[in-house]
């Protein structure tokens, strides 16, 4: 074995055994949680209840997978935020590649975007997955480097489907600059910009009940740096955390938000330092800001929000998909609901219901026939529900008598 | 998405573009470097999220990490002690791995 894969072993293995396996620790963090709700409790009465939401789909799959609603008391609602971006694409663009699949435009998607479904047939085709048994050359890759590393061998013409959020945006960008893309492959800009969807979806809770503190997306902060979020923060009154992926970051950051509202406080903290700094990586802002344009985008089942997505700047438009092929972009005015009857993945993505709320929810919507994109997609919710069991571990957690109810 | 993946970085391309990964199994695969490429060189452990690196693993992160913890847990420093040293251990891991 090498070195460098020696000492990476050793690595993980270290943080596993701190962030994740680390029971002593959550045991702290568990006492210290009660210890702070309880000052809540005693300034705000029993009824209190405090909704914090986390953003991201893989924050999501930690609470859900590592049973943590059973850890925290019955006065906080932890929900699940919009940060699936496979969830929100919007089916009129899968329908436009769709066109193009069964055209013989070679195809290069994740392997998410693969299975998702359209509302509308193109020649009775509703995903990529369909079109390629039809005989249409859909490639699953895990990265723009492997479909441009494979275009190149065919020299066809090509498209890679562009989703994610900031993430992947400065790696498309250094794939433009570098002008590593051969001339048959097109970039299909679909990233979405997060803090105007933090926004958004914290703006519709103000209705009902407003959400008391987010736990914000540590992967995305990586680029954006956690500074990004100060002024959701400072808009909404409510604490920010950045936190790491591993049940400890996520624990830790729960109780940073309890102890700055029995504070009264409100600011933006960064727990996941391990990864993240406040201003994040200057460069690939920077070649994000050269390469793309930010627009209003539409978000599946939700609609536009204002400045929340990015398209290559026409300079670069030898590179885009949406000039050489004659992609249609979706106008405002043109936008309808994009769901199939009966899905609630909109209300799922903006924290208003459960999946267990949906009437298809493990009827006819299952991991292995989905029919709304919260199911499809590794970070949808309804996909995290159906395979580590959304609320069970509160009542598996009931049944051994440890439950904090 | 937000799934990030840690692996070793085991060559760098002349113009600082794509660096070749190994996350743990062995196989290499050529990822985008979306930071600047000055943060990144041979034995350094990052985050990879859909073939872009986007962070990496540091010694002032992890120190800074502690601190955090040390902050938010409060006075009874003493009881968590142990656990300072394990993150100390492995910041210092992080740092030594490359120079070593």
């Amino acid at each position: 074995m090498s070195r460098e894969l020696e000492h990476f072993y050793r690595v993980v293995e270290g943080v596993e055994k701190i962030f994740r396996l680390n029971n002593e620790l959550a045991r702290i963090i568990v006492q210290n949680i009660e210890k702070v709700m309880g000052k809540l409790v005693e300034k705000y009465g029993n009824d209190l209840k405090i909704k914090i939401m986390n953003f991201c789909g893989t924050h999501e799959w930690t609470v859900t997978h590592f049973g943590l609603r059973s850890l925290v008391p019955k006065n906080i609602e932890l929900i699940a935020g919009p940060g699936c971006p496979v969830c929100v694409t919007p089916s009129h663009y899968i329908e436009e590649v769709l066109r193009l699949a069964l055209d013989g435009v070679v195809v290069y998607t994740y392997g998410d975007t693969y299975r998702l479904r359209t509302v509308k047939p193109v020649k009775e085709v509703r995903s990529l997955s369909e079109a390629r048994s039809l005989g249409a050359l859909v490639k699953v890759v895990t990265s723009l480097a492997e479909a441009i590393e494979d275009s190149k061998k065919h020299g066809k013409d090509s498209i890679f489907i562009g989703i994610g959020f900031e993430t992947v945006a400065s790696g498309y960008a250094k794939a433009i600059l570098s002008k590593a893309i051969p001339r048959n492959l097109k970039l299909l800009s679909l990233v979405k910009l997060t803090p105007p969807a933090m926004k958004y979806t914290l703006d519709i809770h103000r209705q009902e009940l407003p959400v008391k503190g987010v736990i914000a997306p540590g992967h995305v902060s990586t680029i954006i740096g956690a500074k990004a979020w100060q002024k959701v923060s400072e808009e909404f009154k409510i604490p920010i955390v950045v936190s790491g992926f591993e049940p400890i970051d996520v624990m830790f950051s729960i109780l940073e938000i309890l102890k700055q509202l029995s504070e009264d406080r409100y600011r933006v903290v960064n727990e996941y330092k391990r990864a993240v700094t406040w201003s994040g990586d200057e460069v690939a802002q920077r070649m994000i800001n050269e390469v793309f344009d930010v627009v209003d985008d539409a978000w599946r089942g939700i609609g536009f929000i204002p400045e929340s997505g990015l398209r290559l700047k026409s300079r670069f438009r030898i590179f885009d998909a949406f000039e050489e092929f004659k992609i249609r972009e979706l106008g405002k005015n043109e936008w309808v609901y994009d769901l199939s009857p009966g899905c609630r993945c909109a209300d799922i993505i903006l924290g208003k219901a459960l999946p267990t709320n949906c009437p298809l929810f493990m009827k006819v919507c299952t991991p292995s026939t989905p029919v709304g994109p919260c199911m499809v997609s590794i970070e949808g919710t309804c996909s995290i529900w159906a395979k580590h069991g959304g609320m069970i571990a509160i009542e598996i957690a009931k049944d051994l008598g440890i439950d904090k109810g | 998405m937000c799934w990030g993946t840690p692996a070793v970085v085991v060559d760098i391309d002349e113009n600082g573009m794509i660096a070749k990964v190994d996350f743990g199994d062995g196989i290499v695969h050529e990822v985008f470097i979306g930071i600047a490429n000055e943060r990144i060189s041979k034995g350094d452990i990052v985050i990879v999220h859909a073939g872009v690196i986007i962070s990496k693993f540091t010694y002032e992160g992890f120190v800074e990490h502690i601190e955090f913890l040390k902050e938010v847990l409060g006075e009874d420093l003493q009881q968590y002690i142990n656990m300072y040293n394990t993150l100390l251990s492995l910041a210092k891991l992080v740092k030594g791995g490359k120079d070593e």
